[in-house]
């Protein structure tokens, strides 16, 4: 038994490859549950996709990758802001615009530069079992400059998720936060996107925030419970790639996938909640932390 | 004083008796009964909570009901403006050629003869310089106009308004007042949730006061009394001189336009 | 613009490309005012794992496996996202990246699949078969006469949903014919776009159509005739840059979007919040 669960640790490549997926799936289980709060998953979604474009840019003008998937991330939220103020338009319909016209120009340029082409199964599932030393870097710095904004503004964005009118009544600067959680978020998604890849990131980025909503009442439980999840999906999913020989990426993925419906199930069946919660709106979740 | 009919008399086109209506167990309306003839202006009062909208849909037939509910005639709607898309391409004319469907069929395409009758209702309500204008370029008060010359389309015997004068401009309301009075004047019954009740007081001739149940109904005199009001609002009415009244709420209701 | 399409295959698929802009366009239209291009991107991602499949056991065939995976992934999400707590379309996004794992893992073992997964997720110029033109047309006919029967109720349910519930616009039922359609289209749109940018046909017209019209009739005729247009110049793009054609069409579709956004973008009547009395 010991054997089977130490195996995969001897391999150096694996060992990477764990803290890689386990750092992501924390990082992206706290910080999915301000997505999933805000219903931003769509955005998210989008985001994971129109990067690829920085990525080719970036990659073809000879700057590092990250840096141009940062830009895009940005560049992607702006435009989204900037379609949405006509009233004629909706978030949902700039998401639909943004995400296949920066996708497929991405796309495109990649298979006009041949020395990108090789790697398009890496950029849609990610290399979480090639991770090298400098994904790793990545990975921790941005886990550990997320961790510094969740502990000085953690309070505050969290209220500007629930109450943005509270949040505005009481002096807070909701257009500055709105902007350090959308950076937090394309951070995240950005340093993700190398161990999953963009067509499997929503996954990461939704899933254990989802599962850990159904299970916990308040939204620092459920960021926490979100990160436990993420951090033991990644763990298991490794388990499984090493073990069935299916890519690290997808294997995650399906854990967080099977986890959700077997708490839905759960829930459903137990009773608890259901009953419980359809006094509650939606908006009404416990936040009980005084500022 | 809350005289209820069992029975619709002869002349009553809007009866209810006994109606309930509730959501997951919990009740939004208890044993409501009442009954209006044709010709009456009903304002539908209480605070917010109350059921005043739930009344308005479970009088139109969305909701599942115990108790009674019957109505002469057709209906006609003018939802909370809030439910009207600013963003669907669709001009003035448009929106109250829209009301012509119900009468139409759904599959009939509206005639000339629709257009024009939309036109006529758009210049009833003052718009018929706005006619071709996008339904998201106009203001409020417009809109609601616009909204009401929908339902006068459909050519409907009872006519529900939730809220319509609420936070429109002033030349607005008094346009759409007047054309409710011409509704009446042809026999039309009329019945309008409001939170403003001065302004009921003023324009209705019958007051339903509701709050799960119904509190009270009849004349304005008789409604609203300190005490009436007292047990309708449950919270401290102060009467101020020349009748004027100023309810508190509590800290969580905004302050109400009087 | 003849000389991108002198060959069989590109006359194939203008063809299939012309006919599809049909239904595309006109359903695209509902998907922009009902707010369902989140939706539509979903379900194009989540037939992904079915083509894989119909790929790899020649039985069932892609377009079979395809619109068995669209039935689905539509079930499951339309009975989920009923339940308030989980608004926001997280399932939603959890269920399509789902369905991407699913067809990765498929590909990897059960599906031995010949076609490159270039050609699943953003569309071949070669792929488009006899067959799909013939799909093509059936379902712009489908959608013709379904839209024209029930065009008013959809437009009074999305204009004012409150109005046209009791006005017996019968919305539920016209939300169902929506979707099916929908997925119906999505599905016919894979050979030549591809899993991943289906949205660029069914959300970018459209869109740009609203810049420029300000009337339903006009904004509809506009969407199928942009969504038309996109097609054309996009396939001969990727037949002479040598791209997926998906991606070529929603890149096209993009900077369509750009010039209609910067024509229309001193109307000034559209930009901000409403104004109230």
């Amino acid at each position: 038994m010991l054997d089977w669960l130490a195996d995969p640790w001897t391999s150096a490549l694996m060992r990477r490859a764990f803290l890689e997926a386990m750092l992501v799936g924390g990082l992206c289980g706290v910080l999915g549950c301000f997505v999933v709060v805000r219903g931003l998953a769509f955005l998210g979604e989008s985001i994971a996709h129109t990067v690829v474009l920085g990525v080719v840019l970036a990659f073809l003008v000879g700057l590092p990758t990250a840096a141009g998937a940062a830009v895009l991330a940005v560049v992607t939220v702006l435009l989204t802001t900037a379609i949405e103020k006509d009233r004629r338009l909706s978030v949902d319909t700039a998401m639909g615009i943004l995400l296949p016209s920066l996708f497929g120009a991405g796309v495109a340029l990649i298979s006009l530069s041949d020395g990108y082409r090789a790697s398009l199964d890496d950029v849609l599932f990610g290399t979480v079992l090639g991770a090298t030393e400098t994904d790793l870097a990545l990975v921790l710095g941005a886990s550990a400059l997320t961790a510094a904004v969740l502990a000085l503004a953690g309070k505050e964005l969290a209220l500007v998720a629930f109450d943005r009118a509270t949040a505005q009544a009481m002096g807070y600067r909701t257009g500055l936060l709105d902007l350090l959680l959308l950076g937090a978020v394309a951070l995240a998604v950005v340093v993700s996107l190398r161990a999953v890849g963009n067509v499997l990131l929503a996954g990461l980025l939704l899933g254990p925030p989802v599962t850990a909503r159904m299970l916990c009442e308040t939204f620092w439980r459920m960021a926490a419970c979100a990160a436990a999840l993420g951090v033991g999906a990644s763990l298991a999913g490794l388990y499984l790639s090493w073990y069935v020989d299916v890519g690290g990426g997808a294997a995650i993925v399906l854990v967080i996938a099977a986890t959700f419906v077997v708490v839905a199930i759960g829930v459903r069946v137990a009773g608890r909640g259901a009953r419980a919660r359809e006094q509650r709106p939606a908006s009404d979740f416990a936040y009980t932390e005084r500022l | 004083m809350s005289a209820a009919e069992s029975a619709p008399g002869p002349s009553d086109t809007v009866t209810v008796d006994r109606l309930s209506v509730s959501f997951g167990g919990r009740p939004a309306l208890s044993e409501v009964g009442f009954a209006l003839t044709g010709g009456t202006f009903a304002g539908v009062l209480g605070p917010n909570g109350a059921g005043k909208t739930t009344l308005l849909r479970a009088l139109l037939g969305l909701l599942p009901v115990t108790g009674t509910v019957d109505l002469r005639g057709r209906t006609a709607y003018v939802p909370q403006l809030a439910t009207a898309s600013e963003a669907f391409p669709i001009d003035a004319l448009g929106v109250v050629v829209m009301g012509r469907y119900p009468r139409l069929g759904w599959r009939r395409r509206p005639g000339r003869g629709d257009r024009s009758l939309a036109a006529g209702l758009l210049e009833q309500v003052g718009l018929a310089d706005r006619a071709r204008s996008p339904f998201g370029t106009l203001s409020g008060g417009q809109r609601q106009r616009v909204l009401v010359a929908r339902a006068l389309a459909q050519e409907g015997d009872v006519l529900l308004l939730d809220e319509p004068l609420t936070g429109i401009d002033g030349p607005s309301q008094a346009t759409i007042l007047e054309v409710i009075g011409a509704q009446r004047a042809q026999g039309k019954t009329v019945v309008m949730t409001t939170h403003d009740l001065g302004q009921a007081a003023r324009e209705c001739d019958r007051l339903l006061l509701l709050n799960r149940t119904l509190i009270a109904d009849g004349t304005a005199g008789e409604v609203l009394t300190p005490a009436v009001l007292r047990r309708a609002y449950e919270a401290e009415v102060v009467m101020l001189d020349g009748g004027a009244a100023i309810i508190d709420e509590g800290a969580h209701h905004s302050s109400h336009s009087h | 613009m003849l000389a991108p399409f002198d060959v069989p295959y590109m006359q194939s698929a203008l063809l299939a490309g012309l006919l599809i802009s049909v239904p595309c366009g006109l359903l695209g239209v509902w998907v922009v005012l009902r707010g369902l291009a989140f939706f539509s991107h979903a379900v194009g991602v989540a037939t992904f794992p079915g083509v894989v499949l119909g790929l790899g056991f020649p039985a069932l065939g892609p377009f079979a496996g395809s619109l068995l995976a669209a039935g689905a992934f539509g079930a499951a999400v339309s009975s989920i996202e009923t339940d308030h707590r989980l608004r926001g379309g997280a399932v939603t996004g959890l269920a399509l990246a789902a369905a991407m794992a699913t067809g990765a893992v498929l590909l990897t073992t059960v599906a031995k699949v010949s076609t490159p997964i270039e050609s699943v997720l953003f569309g071949s110029l070669l792929g488009i078969s006899g067959l799909d033109i013939v799909r093509c047309a059936v379902v712009a006919v489908l959608a013709i006469a379904a839209l024209a029967l029930t065009w008013p109720r959809l437009a009074a349910s999305t204009f004012d949903r409150a109005w046209a519930a009791p006005a017996g616009a019968r919305s539920a039922r016209t939300d169902a014919l929506l979707l099916v359609l929908l997925g119906l289209t999505v599905v016919t749109a894979l050979p030549a776009v591809g899993s991943l940018l289906v949205s660029g046909l069914l959300v970018i017209p459209p869109a740009t159509a609203r810049l420029l019209c300000d009337r339903l009739g006009a904004m509809t005729a506009c969407a199928v005739a942009l969504c038309a247009a996109e097609i054309v110049i996009g396939l001969a793009v990727a037949r002479e840059l040598n791209v997926a054609p998906g991606a070529s069409i929603a890149a096209v579709g993009g900077i369509g979007f750009a010039v209609a956004a910067a024509f229309s973008a001193g109307r000034s009547a559209w930009s901000g919040r409403a104004v109230n009395a």
